[in-house]
C-alpha cells in the first residue's frame, strides 16, 4: 500500500517574518502539505490543531498513543489534506527536481552587432572649433574638464574626429545625428566655438556663436541645447561652473524616478567675463 | 551746563547708533541693485494649461530668487513693441528667430530680456534671453520629465547667462 505522505521533512523557517516555523511535507509530488505556525499559512495552522485534536481523541478513545500510531498517522495525514495542503504555486520550492532542458545547440550570432550599453557615468567631451581657441577659451574648458572629472565622471576628451565634426554641424542644424561610436557614453557634450567675423579688426561684422548640445546616445536628437549668438567669442563658456551644471544633470538622470535632490538656492552671480 | 551738554550727546548718539545698527543689519552696499528682467510667458494659448502655467511660475521664481526684479510682458503688447506680427512666427519655433535689435525695444532700460514657453506635457521647454552683453541666447530641453528640480537646475545655466554683463 503505497503512503500518500512521505516522511521526508523540510524544516521551514522564514527569515523575513521569524514566526513561519513548521515541516513541510512533499505530498506524492502534487500537493504540498505543511505544519506551521504561521499567520501567512491559515490552512498549516488549522492543520496543526486538527491534527493534535484528532491525536487527542485517539489517544482518548483507544487509551494508548503507541497501540494506534499508524491510525495517528492516517488521522494526520487526512487532517493535512484537509487544511494543510495546498497546489504548489510557483513561488514555493517545486516538489519534484525538474530536469534541466538539453543544452541546444548555441544560435548563429546575428550579423548586426548589438546596439553597446553606454557606461554610467562615462562620458565624451567634443570641443568643434573654427580655428585655435583662444588662450581664455582653453583654461575655461580645462576648469570645466576638472569639475566633471572631480564629480567622478570619466571624460573622453580625444580631439574631434571628421565624423564627430560634422554630427556638431548637424546638431546645429536641428539635424538627428546616429553617431555609433557615441553609443558607448552615457552622454555626450558638444561644444562648438564660432568666432565672431571681422572681431579681430575691431568691427563686429557679424556676431559669435557658442553652441552646446547635451545628447543621451542612442537619443539621436539633443536634450539640452544653447545657442548663443554673441559679439564676444567665448564669452558664454563659464567653465567649471557649467562642469558642476553637467554633473549635476547626470545626478538627475541617475537618480529620475527615486529621489530628487532638493536644488540649492543660488545667489546672485556675477559673470567675469575673459577677454583674450 | 556741562550736564545739559552731556544730554544734548546723548539725544544726538543715540539715534546715531540706531541708524548704524540698521546699516548693519541690512545687505544694502554701496552701488548696489537688482537685476531688472523683462519677462514674457510666450506659452501659445492652446498649450496653456495648468502645468504650463506651474511651468512658468517655477521659471519666474527661479528668476526672483536670483535677486532679479520682474518686469511682465503680455504677448500682444510685446509682439506690438517690437514690431513682431501674430501668426508670423508661428509654428515651432515662434520666437527665436527675434533679434537682438527688435528686442531692445522691449528690453526699455532693462538688463536682460526672458522669454519662455513651456509644455510640460510635450516635455519641452523653450527660453530666450537677451542679457545686457548684447548676446542672445536660445536654450532648448527635451524629452525630460519638466520636475520643479529639472527646472531649476535648467534655471540656473538661464540666469548665469542673464547676468553677464550687468553692471551694478
Amino acid at each position: 500500500m503505497p503512503v500518500p505522505y512521505s516522511v521526508k521533512g523540510t524544516l521551514v523557517y522564514d527569515l523575513e517574518t521569524t514566526v513561519d516555523v513548521g515541516v513541510q511535507f512533499s505530498a506524492t509530488g502534487r500537493r504540498n502539505c505543511y505544519i506551521a505556525f504561521s499567520p501567512r499559512r491559515p490552512k498549516g495552522y488549522c492543520g496543526l490543531l486538527l491534527f493534535v485534536g484528532l491525536e487527542t481523541l485517539g489517544a482518548m478513545a483507544s487509551g494508548s498513543a503507541i497501540k494506534n500510531g499508524l491510525c495517528f498517522f492516517w488521522m494526520g495525514a487526512v487532517s493535512f489534506g484537509l487544511a494543510g495542503c495546498e497546489k504548489p504555486s510557483e513561488e514555493k520550492e517545486p516538489a519534484v527536481k525538474v530536469t534541466p532542458p538539453p543544452v541546444q545547440a548555441p544560435l548563429p550570432e546575428p550579423k548586426q552587432s548589438a546596439p553597446v550599453k553606454a557606461k554610467e557615468n562615462t562620458l565624451r567631451f567634443v570641443v568643434v572649433a573654427a580655428g585655435e581657441p583662444l588662450a581664455s577659451e582653453k583654461a575655461q574648458l580645462a576648469d570645466l574638464r576638472a569639475a566633471l572629472e572631480k564629480a567622478k565622471i570619466k571624460v573622453d576628451a580625444a580631439p574631434a574626429s571628421a565624423d564627430e565634426k560634422q554630427a556638431a554641424l548637424d546638431l546645429a542644424a536641428e539635424k538627428m545625428v546616429d553617431m555609433e561610436p557615441w553609443n558607448q557614453f552615457e552622454t555626450v557634450v558638444v561644444l562648438e566655438l564660432v568666432a565672431p567675423e571681422g572681431s579681430e579688426k575691431g568691427k563686429r561684422v557679424s556676431r559669435g556663436r557658442g553652441h552646446l548640445f547635451i545628447v543621451h546616445p542612442p537619443e539621436k536628437e539633443p536634450t539640452f541645447s544653447t545657442i548663443y549668438e554673441t559679439p564676444e567669442r567665448g564669452a558664454w563658456l563659464h567653465g567649471s561652473k557649467v562642469g558642476t551644471w553637467l554633473a549635476t544633470h547626470l545626478r538627475y538622470r541617475k537618480d529620475q524616478g527615486v529621489s530628487e535632490p532638493a536644488p540649492e538656492k543660488q545667489g546672485p552671480v556675477l559673470v567675469e567675463k575673459e577677454r583674450e | 551746563m556741562p550736564c545739559r551738554k552731556n544730554s544734548v550727546v546723548n539725544a544726538l548718539a543715540v539715534p546715531l547708533i540706531g541708524v548704524l545698527i540698521l546699516g548693519i543689519g541690512t545687505d544694502s552696499l554701496a552701488g548696489y541693485r537688482p537685476l531688472e528682467v523683462s519677462f514674457a510667458n510666450m506659452t501659445p494659448d492652446a498649450a496653456s494649461t495648468e502645468a504650463s502655467k506651474k511651468c512658468v511660475q517655477t521659471i519666474r521664481d527661479r528668476v526672483v530668487s536670483d535677486d532679479a526684479h520682474l518686469k511682465n510682458w503680455m504677448e500682444t503688447p510685446l509682439r506690438a513693441a517690437i514690431g513682431a506680427e501674430r501668426g508670423t512666427d508661428a509654428g515651432e519655433r515662434p520666437f527665436s528667430s527675434w533679434t537682438v535689435e527688435q528686442l531692445a525695444k522691449a528690453m526699455d532700460q532693462q538688463d536682460a530680456f526672458l522669454a519662455v514657453d513651456c509644455r510640460p506635457e510635450e516635455k519641452r521647454v523653450t527660453v530666450l534671453l537677451v542679457n545686457s552683453a548684447g548676446a542672445k541666447v536660445h536654450f532648448r530641453l527635451r524629452g525630460e520629465e519638466l520636475s520643479r528640480a529639472r527646472l531649476i537646475w535648467f534655471g540656473d545655466e538661464m540666469m548665469r547667462n542673464a547676468w553677464e554683463g550687468f553692471v551694478p
